[in-house]
């Protein structure tokens, strides 16, 4: 029996995934676990996997932007048509070229799930019952409660059905002409007339590519004659999209919005080096110099809560949990997964957590609940040689701490010199939301605590 | 730390607050040598004689009118009325007097009068010495009202509303009497208006008045063999209501019961739902409960006064109605 195959829903706040390769051929018999495609969201690139076997035939180009839950193709038993062709095509002819542009109409082969509507009750007069929880849950985050199936008292939508259907694949057939608040938001930046605007989503809705397509202004005419390269250097046009584009719209926006600010100062690490040389051989994983950090800027925020806060609807919102955001660079740009509870793991916990976000992150296996959350950002450069920088805030938190490189150093006796290692740290703080004081306050809390490294281990 | 009853506690807050005040006066029918019916003054007139424990006929409009005087002119009078169900002969002296001399008088005048009283069921003791009527007084501007619902409580509670320079009333639980606590030696205040969290929980949140406290906690105790984790809030005094401390909680947990011995129609967990659906509707998860008497007399017989009262089952069985998914 022909089996769907639906584009999965990785976190909570994805709203739409970019089929960015499929890694079979149509026809490819596959069983569980074979890698099917790469999906990128705004936040994660994932290999997705079969989660069936049979033949498995696409119904969308690479290319396509769709939202979760949609049918992206089918897994066939030998000889069986695709459901929806002619009885009697083959199979094979229905699938895509590869490479076909995303205009492909991936609707016209997705089955509308079959949503439980509740019943007509006359004396409901039309009225969905939803709890006043429910209806705020689902407004923030954009879900429509008149689709839910209620499962509070009477058929009551309640709080527990929204957070539900937020993690449980989206139902594909989208009504025509229904924008996400995601699109419509990127429409108002731009100033892109929705209703102008061909949809090439599901039933025709508008996708985020459509609004980026219309907002692009009309390419000039080409320069009459190329500019003379340097031998041995080819012009290359490298798109804003996937992450590269994720990381140009966050940073960006993160330097319009905020007030940013650096201060640097300089962290001793002779006790610190210490007891990481003490820990590598009592210990299975010690602790990375960067752990060491990472763990007295947690402690460190506990002291000083208004670093861990977040600027939104005109007022300063203390967090309360301190998750750390770990920046991982990677070839192709950088991810940061996030140590959740961070001033609640012990060092040992901690380091192999690190470890394992790190390898996640290097080898595509991160997930989007793991790169959610973060409240705080440690950023490092020391490995790559740099003893000072200014990273830039994460969108959404207030302060960030960057690392640098470990180097020897001298520290004056009365007037002997002394050899010292010495790493240098700093703070970029939003200056909205913190003042310089209380974030240099905050980096001597974090220098002292490297400096009686002791205080990490409890 | 030491335990001592519900009435200990009581009677030691007097006995330290008396040695720390000479302006201080106990009055009341057999408050004197004979201690009080409850013996909650036992030992206060062997120690500060009959100049400051007064005992008096039966004539609460009276003694409570003597004792407004004595406050008005700056004395700081205790006045015990031996049941809260009495307080109907004496009501003018409270709510037309004590309670509006301070307004009346811009200012120059106020009333430091702390009447003390015992009501709620549980006793048999029939429908007219069985009664909670704190909405009653709740609703007169000028009034505090306390419902101590342990030891520790009674003794911090009855400090501040002796000290309160405004007329308090101090409603003691007649079936909580004999329970005992941990009571701190020293004398301590509890503020009047400040609601106590006595149980943490993120699934419901029950506000409970008086002996309906210790009933919830342990409703809540067994809610939580089922994996259901309740919050219990200790309202302590119905006015001045502690309405932040409610509605933070509400915003947390969605769902709300409100609990109290008193008839539920009118009664105070009334009050307490309007305010939640004013000012945290958007926080609801289901309609706030309130659970309490139905609307009838306290009925003597033990049997029928039993169903009447709400207990700890009767809690578990609305929490479980609150969170309620009969579909998916």
């Amino acid at each position: 029996m022909a089996v769907e195959v639906l584009l999965p829903k990785l976190g909570l706040t994805m709203e739409y995934g970019l089929i960015e390769e499929w890694l079979v051929a149509p026809g490819t018999a596959v069983k569980p676990g074979d890698p099917l495609l790469r999906l990128a969201t705004d936040k994660v690139d994932v290999e997705v996997e079969a989660e069936g076997s049979g033949l498995f035939h696409p119904v969308v180009a690479s290319g396509a932007e769709l939202p979760p839950g949609a049918l992206i193709g089918w897994l066939l038993e030998t000889g069986e048509a695709l459901p929806g062709a002619p009885s009697g095509t083959p199979a094979a002819t229905g699938t895509p070229a590869a490479g076909t542009p995303a205009t492909a109409t991936p609707a016209a082969t997705a089955t509308p799930a079959a949503t439980a509507t509740p019943a007509a009750d006359p004396a409901r007069n039309g009225r969905v019952f939803s709890s006043p929880n429910a209806r705020r849950v689902a407004r923030e985050r954009g879900i429509d409660v008149t689709l839910l199936t209620g499962t509070g008292p009477g058929g009551r939508i309640i709080t527990a059905d929204v957070l539900d259907a937020a993690t449980a694949p989206a139902s594909p057939d989208a009504s025509p002409g229904a924008v996400s608040p995601l699109v419509r938001r990127d429409a108002t930046a731009a100033g892109v007339d929705l209703a102008a605007v061909a949809g090439t989503g599901p039933g025709g809705k508008v996708l985020r590519a459509d609004v980026a397509a219309a907002s692009r202004p009309a390419p000039a005419s080409a320069p009459a004659t190329a500019p003379e390269g340097t031998p041995g250097i080819a012009a290359q046009v490298i798109p804003l999209t996937g992450m590269r584009g994720v990381i140009a719209t966050r940073m960006h926006a993160s330097l319009q919005e905020m007030a940013q600010l650096t201060l640097g100062t300089e962290a001793t690490m002779d006790a610190a080096m210490a007891l990481r040389a003490q820990l590598k051989e009592q210990w299975q994983q010690a602790p990375t110099i960067t752990d060491l950090v990472v763990r007295a800027a947690a402690l460190a925020l506990r002291e000083h809560p208004r670093l861990n806060a977040s600027v939104h609807d005109n007022a300063i919102h203390v967090q309360p949990e301190i998750n750390v955001g770990l920046a991982v660079a990677l070839e192709e740009g950088l991810m940061v997964p996030v140590l959740k509870r961070a001033d609640q793991l012990p060092l040992s916990a901690m380091a192999a957590e690190t470890r394992r976000l790190a390898q996640a992150a290097r080898t595509g296996k991160l997930t989007l609940p793991e790169l959610e959350g973060g409240t705080f950002t440690v950023s490092t450069l020391g490995s790559f040689g740099i003893d000072f920088f200014t990273p830039v805030i994460s969108q959404g938190q207030v302060a960030i701490l960057g690392v640098g490189r470990l180097r020897d150093s001298v520290r004056w006796e009365e007037s002997t010199p002394v050899k010292t290692q010495v790493l240098t740290l700093s703070i970029t703080f939003d200056h909205r939301a913190v003042d310089g004081a209380p974030a240099a306050e905050y980096l001597r809390s974090v220098v002292s605590r490297l400096a009686t490294p002791l205080s990490l281990l409890a | 730390m030491r335990e001592i009853t519900y009435v200990k506690a009581f009677t030691e807050s007097l006995m330290q607050l008396m040695a720390e005040d000479e302006d201080i006066l106990v009055i009341g029918e057999d408050v004197a040598q004979y201690g009080g019916v409850f013996h909650a003054f036992d030992g206060l007139w062997k120690t500060y004689g009959d100049r400051r424990v007064i005992d008096t006929p039966i004539s609460e409009m009276g003694f409570i009118g003597m004792g407004v005087g004595a406050a008005a002119r700056g004395l700081r009078p205790v006045c015990d009325l031996m049941f809260f169900d009495f307080i109907g002969v004496a009501l003018d002296q409270l709510y037309n007097q004590a309670a509006k001399l301070k307004f009346m008088f811009g200012g120059d005048v106020s009333v430091p009068l702390t009447l003390t009283t015992a009501g709620g069921g549980g006793l048999s003791a029939g429908p007219q010495h069985s009664q909670s009527l704190e909405a009653w007084l709740a609703h007169v501007p000028g009034l505090k009202v306390a419902l101590p619902s342990s030891p520790y409580d009674v003794k911090g509670l009855m400090v501040a509303a002796v000290r309160d320079d405004n007329p308090t009333v101090v409603v003691l639980n007649k079936r909580m009497l004999g329970s005992k606590g941990p009571v701190p030696e020293e004398i301590y205040e509890i503020p009047l208006g400040q609601a106590a969290t006595v149980r943490p929980g993120r699934d419901a949140t029950i506000i409970a008045v008086g002996r309906m406290v210790p009933e919830s906690v342990t409703a809540a105790g067994e809610l939580a063999e089922s994996g259901i984790d309740v919050e219990v809030i200790d309202v302590r005094t119905v006015q001045p209501l502690d309405s932040p401390t409610i509605l933070e909680s509400i915003r947390r947990t969605n769902r709300a019961l409100v609990v109290h011995e008193a008839v539920t129609f009118g009664g105070i967990g009334a009050e307490i739902a309007a305010q939640i659906q004013e000012e945290a509707f958007d926080y609801l998860d289901a309609p706030v409960f309130r659970l309490g008497a139905p609307f009838a007399p306290v009925p003597f017989s033990p049997v029928l006064e039993r169903a009447y009262i709400p207990d700890s089952n009767r809690i578990v069985a609305e929490v479980r109605r609150l969170l309620e998914r009969t579909g998916g």
